[in-house]
């Protein structure tokens, strides 16, 4: 077995696809799977929504289901100034909802487990939130950084703490997705490979039947990927809404 | 039982800390470069902006197509839903003004209905008080004419009496004595008793 090794993070390399116009354009499969989940998105919600039937099918109940769950989230969390922001939230759900789950797929790639995609993504967030902050709330905005209440001797202690606060929400936005994506798939790899390690290695009958035990593990940690995707897409989402909601309150 | 799970259970947990020594161990080589870190890769960077321009699109597309065609069906049935309730809101009204209008006309009709027993039965007492008073009258005036008739016959029995008391007397006066006597004599003295008794 010594001479086996697990490649458990070269699924996260990036190869360059459509040639040298690829590679000029620097299109990878990531982008690839980008263009897929933005186009999975609106296409699922078309057919969903098609019969358009007062008495949904079961197709259109869980595509209305999402829509509402989004809506109650976003409108939940920041009132009724939510919904002008409900269509970015949307898209922003069912964005990182999509990637995580085509990264699942055999033959895939999970574009939420690059650092440079998630810090893309928070950033925006993050400049989103400054821009409806300082249009709603003007030069107030900067007054959040003092603490109410707080004694005024301690503004040189206090705003740096919360301006680094503030600073470290999109890295925190960022890191925990990414984080989450790649440990899910190294440990999906891992035991992947321990399967095939284990028939190669022992033989076909013994590493056979104990490489089936990996496989079942694999099989439960693949559940719980399908949870990890969605509720990774969940409190990415609802944090932005809280963002938001900050910035939207006068 | 119980030893087949904990052997089950010790044999997973061997084969998972197994597992990850092994790929511990395997991917040590691989631990100083995650391909994700590799920011000098041009495909990694790239991804930034592609990511923003792809999202932007799906932004797009979500705004001005998915969520209104959802927002469409959706209000579409909130405001049927909507009608039909005000419909059947309606209809319940109806129906509740239409009951009250029942009630109404069922509760008139009782009144009317007891109206008219009442009047039947003051006339019909008014009328039974009539026929008793007309009774009453006839039955007095029947009682006197039978009160004269007695009287009257009462007064001819009298007068009977006082001929037949003469001529019983006249017969037992006629055997006590065994001759004839004079019956006007009788007669006379009869006519004195009787008149005597009377007052």
């Amino acid at each position: 077995m010594a001479g086996h090794s697990i490649d458990a993070l070269g699924q996260f390399e990036l190869h360059p696809i459509f040639g040298v116009l690829g590679e000029s354009i620097r299109f990878s499969q990531s982008e690839l799977m980008m263009v897929i989940a933005a186009v999975i998105v609106p296409v699922a919600i078309y057919f969903g929504m098609r019969r358009k039937a007062v008495v949904p099918s079961r197709y259109q109940a869980a595509t209305e289901i999402l829509y509402e769950f989004v809506y109650s989230m976003a409108v939940g969390t920041m009132g009724e100034k939510g919904k002008s922001f409900f269509p970015f939230i949307f898209a922003l759900f069912s964005f990182i909802l999509a990637g995580n789950y085509l990264g699942l797929l055999p033959f895939s790639f999970a574009f939420t487990s690059h650092i440079v995609v998630t810090v893309s993504l928070a950033l925006m967030v993050f400049i989103l939130a400054i821009i409806v902050s300082l249009k709603n709330q003007g030069i107030k905005f900067f007054a959040h950084f003092m603490p109410v209440g707080a004694p005024i001797l301690m503004a040189p202690l206090l705003v740096p703490i919360e301006i680094l606060s503030y600073l470290s929400r999109p890295i925190s936005l960022s890191i925990r997705l990414f984080a989450n994506m790649v440990a899910g798939h190294v440990m999906l790899e891992m035991f992947a490979a321990f399967t095939i390690m284990l028939a190669t290695g022992l033989g076909l009958a013994v590493g056979g039947f104990l490489g089936i035990f990996p496989i079942l593990l694999n099989i439960a940690l693949f559940a719980l990927e399908l949870l990890v995707g969605a509720l990774q897409a969940y409190v990415f989402t609802i944090l932005t809404c809280m963002y938001l909601q900050e910035a939207v309150q006068h | 039982m119980r030893r087949f799970s904990v052997f089950c259970s010790r044999l997973v947990a061997s084969l998972v800390a197994g597992g990850l020594l092994t790929s511990v161990l395997a991917t040590n080589a691989r631990a100083a470069g995650m391909p994700q870190m590799d920011f000098k890769n041009p495909l990694v960077m790239g991804q930034f902006f592609w990511v923003l321009i792809i999202f932007f699109c799906l932004f797009l597309v979500v705004k001005f197509f998915s969520v209104p065609q959802v927002e469409k069906v959706i209000s579409y049935r909130r405001s049927k839903i909507n009608h039909d309730l005000t419909s059947a809101r309606q209809a319940k009204s109806q129906a509740d003004k239409a009951v009250a209008a029942l009630n109404k006309t069922r509760h008139d009709a009782a009144l009317e209905a007891q109206k008219h027993v009442d009047s039947i039965l003051q006339e019909t007492k008014a009328d039974s008080a009539k026929k008793m008073q007309e009774l009453q009258v006839k039955l007095d005036q029947e009682m006197k004419d039978t009160e004269k008739r007695i009287t009257e016959a009462r007064n001819k029995a009298l007068t009977q009496v006082d001929q037949m008391a003469k001529e019983v007397a006249y017969l037992l006066v006629k055997k006590m004595l065994n001759e004839d006597i004079d019956s006007k004599v009788v007669d006379q003295k009869i006519s004195q008793l009787v008149l005597s008794s009377s007052h």
